[in-house]
């Protein structure tokens, strides 16, 4: 006995597979959720903290934009690492104020058993009190289209050491937004091992780019511009280096 | 103070356990794989916006991930499964409803990203899959969610009544009569939206 048409079954069985995730959904998405459960593992173990005068300093400069970085999802928590904080699932980060050791950002082990990972990196120093920060407070460069706040497809990748690459991507950027580019770039390069192969290929590049812009190192900002374009041509950050110095017209002072 | 102590749990799901490493019965990358494409077809069925499916779906993983220790074995994946998803999705429609965004499907059907990838298909065979879907999903926005719950997990998922009755934490029986009242709701809202569609096509 049935209860069913054979028309509903017809339907069912011609969609049955017709909500299946098209390609790229599946690493799109597996990036942001270890972005998310990697964030809350740094924050957990992290000895990196912001404090509200870095965070005004952050927020008053138009550093490196985590919600470009990142896309939608990823944004609230990966911000969250940015500061070096706890995360708040809501869209909210929550800024813990700890004693910290100066000069190291430790990573705690991934879930596969990999040894932790050390970046070297100098942190701002705690402040005071716990404060909150709404992500639509934190710096946001232009995105293009609401659309583009998906991460590029890409094909799927080995188990990285993700949470190092996030460590070390955030330090960076925490260079740039204070105002130390070369900073930023030793860090990039100290982690090179790290960063070269791993999941945030696409947001190092940005950061490099955007620190050479703020070296005037424009000619070598331009190379890596290039080869970012060349490799990523349909990445979400593509807006962003389109705005760096890279495509800036030196005699109208506006982008190409 | 930790910081999951500072960690806001999604509104509605239970907080959640302590992370313990080490605890990977079943390890979390495996189970990502294996049933990534479970849970996002069924957050659109269990009507989770387009818009947001991607948020439910990390929404979904990142239980997982923090709850995997309780998974005894993988026979009991996808009822577990099932109930985290199902909790997501009643969420998010929540939180749709109350930002006034459409809780079901839109007039026109679901958006561009739920057609099906049409690369190796003629136009023609896309346009009418994506007509099928348009249907199925506007047949489905015809039962309220307990019973559509339950169709989705048993009809279009094949589930066996025990484990849909896990994963709802219902009784055995209720799983059948929610069904069998579905499966006639649902033979009757599509012969209605059929003929609809022929009325309009005169």
């Amino acid at each position: 006995m049935s209860d069913l048409s054979d028309d509903a079954r017809a339907l069912i069985a011609a969609t049955r597979h017709g909500d299946d995730p098209r390609p790229g959904d599946e690493e799109r998405v597996r990036r942001a959720v270890l972005l998310r459960v990697g964030a809350t593992a740094v924050a957990g173990a992290a000895t990196v903290t912001l404090g509200r005068q870095a965070i005004a300093a952050g927020t008053a400069k138009s550093g490196l934009a985590w919600s470009t970085l990142l896309g939608s999802g990823g944004v609230k928590l990966l911000a969250a690492v940015a500061m070096g904080g706890a995360v708040a699932t809501t869209g909210y980060v929550a800024l813990r104020h700890e004693p910290i050791e100066q000069g190291t950002v430790q990573v705690p082990p991934r879930r596969t058993a990999q040894p932790p990972a050390v970046v070297s990196a100098p942190l701002a120093t705690a402040a005071d009190s716990e404060v909150s920060l709404a992500v639509d407070d934190l710096p946001v460069a232009s995105t293009g289209r609401a659309g583009d706040s998906r991460v590029t497809p890409t094909a799927p990748r080995k188990p990285s050491n993700l949470m190092a690459e996030v460590a070390a991507v955030g330090s960076a950027n925490r260079s740039l937004r204070d105002g130390n580019p070369e900073e930023a770039l030793r860090i990039l390069d100290a982690n090179a091992g790290v960063l070269q192969d791993g999941t945030l290929q696409e947001e190092t590049a940005v950061s490099r780019i955007l620190a050479l812009c703020q070296l005037g190192r424009t000619a070598e900002a331009k190379g890596e511009a290039q080869r970012f374009l060349r490799a990523w041509p349909s990445s979400p950050l593509v807006p962003r280096v389109k705005a760096s110095c890279a495509f800036l017209s030196t005699e109208t002072g506006t982008t190409r | 103070m930790t910081s999951r102590a500072a960690i806001q749990p999604t509104p509605d799901l239970p907080a959640d356990p302590p992370l313990v490493e080490g605890r990977d019965a079943l390890d979390f990358e495996q189970v990502y794989r294996e049933h990534f494409p479970f849970v996002w077809r069924n957050l659109r069925r269990v009507g989770v916006p387009e818009s947001s499916l991607d948020d439910a779906a990390q929404d979904v993983f990142v239980v997982v991930y923090r709850r995997l220790g309780e998974l005894t074995g993988p026979r009991l994946v996808r009822p577990w499964l099932s109930a985290i998803l199902l909790r997501v999705a009643a969420d998010h429609r929540r939180r749709a409803r109350r930002k006034d965004e459409p809780t079901r499907l839109e007039a026109d059907g679901p958006g561009l990203d739920s057609i099906p990838d049409p690369r190796g298909k003629s136009p023609q065979t896309s346009a009418e899959e994506a007509d099928r879907l348009r249907l199925l999903h506007r047949v489905l926005d015809d039962l309220d969610w307990p019973k559509r719950e339950v169709f989705v997990l048993a009809e279009l998922e094949q589930m066996s009544s025990p484990e849909i009755a896990e994963a709802l934490g219902i009784p055995v029986n209720t799983v059948y009569s929610r069904l069998r009242t579905a499966r006639k709701e649902f033979s009757q809202a599509l012969a209605r939206h059929k003929s609809s569609d022929e009325w309009r096509l005169r």
